[in-house]
C-alpha cells in the first residue's frame, strides 16, 4: 500500500515537472524580437526599491530614462510599462508593485484613457503573461480579456501556446529557464533616429468624453495611491501621435484639479524641454529615442526632485554600487547599438525593421 | 492513477485548442481579413471615387495607391511592439489609410479633409443632414450625431454638427 502510494506520488511529480518544463519551452521568449514581451517579468529580478514608479504604455517605456534620473538627481525609479498597456492593466500592475515596495511617487501616462474596452489578445499577452500569479493578475486578466479569450489559458499558458511546438527555435531552448536583461529599469533603449515629417491632425470624433471604465480605473489608481500615502502624478508624454485632442486635455486638467493631482503635458513644453523632433525620435514622433528620453528625464527629474522632495541617493554607497552597475549596462548597450547602426544601418537586434529604399531613417 | 494520467494528457490535447489554432502572437495582431476567392465575389460595400479611381475598403492597397499617383504627403505609424505599419496617404481633399496583414497593405479608411471631394452619391463636408438621408435612406445607426451606414464590409459614417456634415469616413469592417 505504501509502495503504491509512493509510486503514485513519484508519477504525479514526474508529470508536473514535465509539464512545467514543457510550458517553459513553449512560451515565447521575446529575446530576438518583440522585446516588449519581457518587460513585465523583468521587474521581479530587480530587488531594490524605487522612489518613483512609472506606469503606462510605450510612451513611458520609450520616453523616460531611469539612468538619467539617477545620474542627474539621484532618483531611483522603475518603469512598469508595456506595449499598449491599458489603464486597468496599469492599475493592477501598480497593485502588484505595492506587494514588493512602496514608492513615494507614481507617474501615469494618460494616453491609455482613450481605451475604454479590452483591445487585442496579443497586447494582453505581452503585458500579462509576465505577471506573477496573484489576485492582481487574475483581476487584470479578467478586465483585459477579449470575448475569445479564456482565463485558464493565462493561468496555464501552455494551453494557449501548445501550438508553438512546430515553431520552436534555438532561442526557446537557450532561454528556457532564464533570459538576458534587456531593459534599463524598464526603459527599452533605441538610439536610432527617424525625424518627424508629417504630424497627422486628429479626425473629428462624435464623442470626446473618456469612457466610464477608464475613469473608474483612474479613480481606483488615485484612491490606491492616497491610501498608501503615494503621490500620483499624471503626465502626457511628448509623442506627436496618436493625436492628443484638446478635449482630452481639458478632461485631464479638470481631473487633476478635482483630485488635487499634478498633471504635466510635455507636448506643450517640448520646446522648453529641448526636444528636437528631427533628432529625438526613432519612428517619426511616436516615441522618443534615447536622446529624447534623456532630455525629458532631465527636465522631469528636476520637477520630481524639487516638487516631491525626493532624496538624492547618490551618496548612499549601497545604492551607488547598484546603480553604477546599471549605468555601465546602459552605456554598454548604447555603444553596442551605435556599433550595430554603423554595421547594418539599422538596429537589427533591437526591434528595428530593415530600412526600405525610400526609408528616411538616419543614424 | 492511469486514469489520472489519461485525463492530464487529454487536457493537454483538447483544452485550449481553439478554431484559431496557431498562436501567431509574434506577428501583427490578426485583423481578420477574409481573402478567399469566395469573399472577393461578395459585395465590396461603399466605394469612393476620386477622378477615375474607385477606392474600396479592405482590398490590397497597392493598385489603388499606384493609380492615385504621388500623394501630397505620407505618414506611417509603427504598431506598438509588432512589425507592420499603419500608413496614411494624403491626397487633395482626402486621406487614405492602410493596415498591414501578412506583408500586404489593405485599405482601412478614407477620410475627407475638405469639401473639394464628395461621395459618389454627392455628399461632401458641409452638406445638410437631409441630403444625407435623401441619398442613403434611413437604414442607419445614429449615436451622438454620428450616422453610420453599413454595406458589405464597409461602414460609411457622417458626423453631423449643427445639421451639417462635419466629417465623412469610409471604414473597413474588420472582423
Amino acid at each position: 500500500m505504501k509502495k503504491k502510494l509512493l509510486i503514485n506520488i513519484v508519477v504525479v511529480c514526474f508529470w508536473l515537472t514535465f509539464l512545467f518544463f514543457l510550458q517553459r519551452l513553449l512560451l515565447p521568449k521575446y529575446m530576438s524580437e518583440i522585446h516588449e514581451g519581457n518587460m513585465t517579468e523583468e521587474y521581479y529580478k530587480d530587488k531594490s526599491s524605487h522612489d518613483v514608479i512609472f506606469i503606462g504604455d510605450c510612451e513611458v517605456f520609450s520616453n523616460i530614462s531611469p539612468i538619467t534620473l539617477w545620474e542627474k538627481y539621484g532618483i531611483t525609479s522603475y518603469i512598469r510599462g508595456s506595449a499598449q498597456q491599458l489603464i486597468w492593466q496599469s492599475y493592477y500592475l501598480l497593485e502588484d508593485t505595492l506587494r514588493y515596495e512602496k514608492p513615494k511617487v507614481v507617474v501615469f501616462n494618460v494616453l491609455a484613457m482613450k481605451y475604454n474596452e479590452p483591445q487585442k489578445e496579443a497586447y494582453n499577452r505581452l503585458t500579462l503573461d509576465g505577471m506573477k500569479l496573484s489576485k492582481s493578475k487574475i483581476n487584470a486578466i479578467k478586465a483585459s480579456m477579449t470575448e475569445e479569450e479564456a482565463l485558464i489559458t493565462y493561468i496555464f499558458p501552455i494551453l494557449r501556446y501548445h501550438t508553438r511546438w512546430n515553431e520552436l527555435s534555438g532561442e526557446d531552448f537557450k532561454y528556457i529557464m532564464s533570459k538576458d536583461k534587456i531593459t534599463h529599469n524598464g526603459l527599452l533603449m533605441r538610439i536610432d533616429v527617424k525625424p518627424v515629417t508629417t504630424i497627422p491632425t486628429g479626425k473629428k470624433l462624435a464623442d470626446y468624453q473618456f469612457g466610464e471604465n477608464s475613469y473608474d480605473y483612474l479613480d481606483r489608481m488615485t484612491k490606491l495611491c492616497k491610501e498608501n500615502d503615494i503621490e500620483l502624478i499624471l503626465i502626457k508624454s511628448p509623442s506627436v501621435y496618436p493625436y492628443w485632442y484638446e478635449e482630452w486635455e481639458q478632461q485631464m486638467v479638470q481631473y487633476a484639479k478635482d483630485n488635487d493631482l499634478k498633471y504635466f503635458n510635455f507636448l506643450d513644453t517640448a520646446a522648453e524641454i529641448g526636444i528636437d523632433y528631427n533628432e529625438d525620435t526613432f519612428d517619426g514622433g511616436l516615441h522618443l529615442n534615447l536622446s529624447g528620453a534623456e532630455k525629458l528625464s532631465d527636465y522631469f527629474g528636476k520637477i520630481l526632485s524639487e516638487s516631491c522632495q525626493l532624496m538624492d541617493h547618490r551618496n548612499d554607497l549601497d545604492l551607488k554600487k547598484l546603480w553604477d552597475e546599471k549605468t555601465a549596462f546602459y552605456y554598454n548597450m548604447k555603444e553596442a547599438q551605435q556599433n550595430e547602426l554603423e554595421l547594418y544601418g539599422y538596429l537589427k537586434s533591437y526591434g528595428a525593421k530593415a530600412p526600405s529604399n525610400d526609408d528616411t531613417s538616419i543614424e | 492513477m492511469k486514469k489520472l494520467i489519461l485525463v492530464l494528457v487529454a487536457m493537454l490535447l483538447l483544452v485550449g485548442c481553439s478554431s484559431k489554432g496557431k498562436t501567431d502572437l509574434d506577428a501583427e495582431p490578426e485583423k481578420g481579413l477574409d481573402t478567399t476567392s469566395e469573399a472577393e465575389t461578395k459585395e465590396v460595400g461603399f466605394s469612393f471615387k476620386n477622378n477615375d479611381v474607385t477606392i474600396n475598403m479592405n482590398v490590397p492597397a497597392k493598385e489603388t495607391i499606384d493609380a492615385l499617383g504621388e500623394p501630397m504627403d505620407y505618414f506611417e505609424a509603427a504598431s506598438c511592439a509588432f512589425q507592420g505599419l499603419d500608413k496614411i496617404y494624403y491626397y487633395s481633399g482626402f486621406e487614405l489609410s492602410t493596415y498591414p496583414n501578412k506583408d500586404v497593405d489593405y485599405i482601412s479608411s478614407v477620410t475627407f479633409s475638405d469639401d473639394s471631394v464628395s461621395t459618389i452619391e454627392g455628399i461632401c463636408l458641409g452638406s445638410k443632414l437631409e441630403d444625407v438621408l435623401a441619398a442613403y435612406g434611413d437604414d442607419y445607426k445614429e449615436e451622438l450625431g454620428l450616422y453610420t451606414y453599413t454595406l458589405g464590409k464597409t461602414n460609411l459614417t457622417f458626423l453631423i454638427e449643427d445639421n451639417l456634415v462635419a466629417s465623412v469616413n469610409y471604414l473597413a469592417v474588420l472582423e
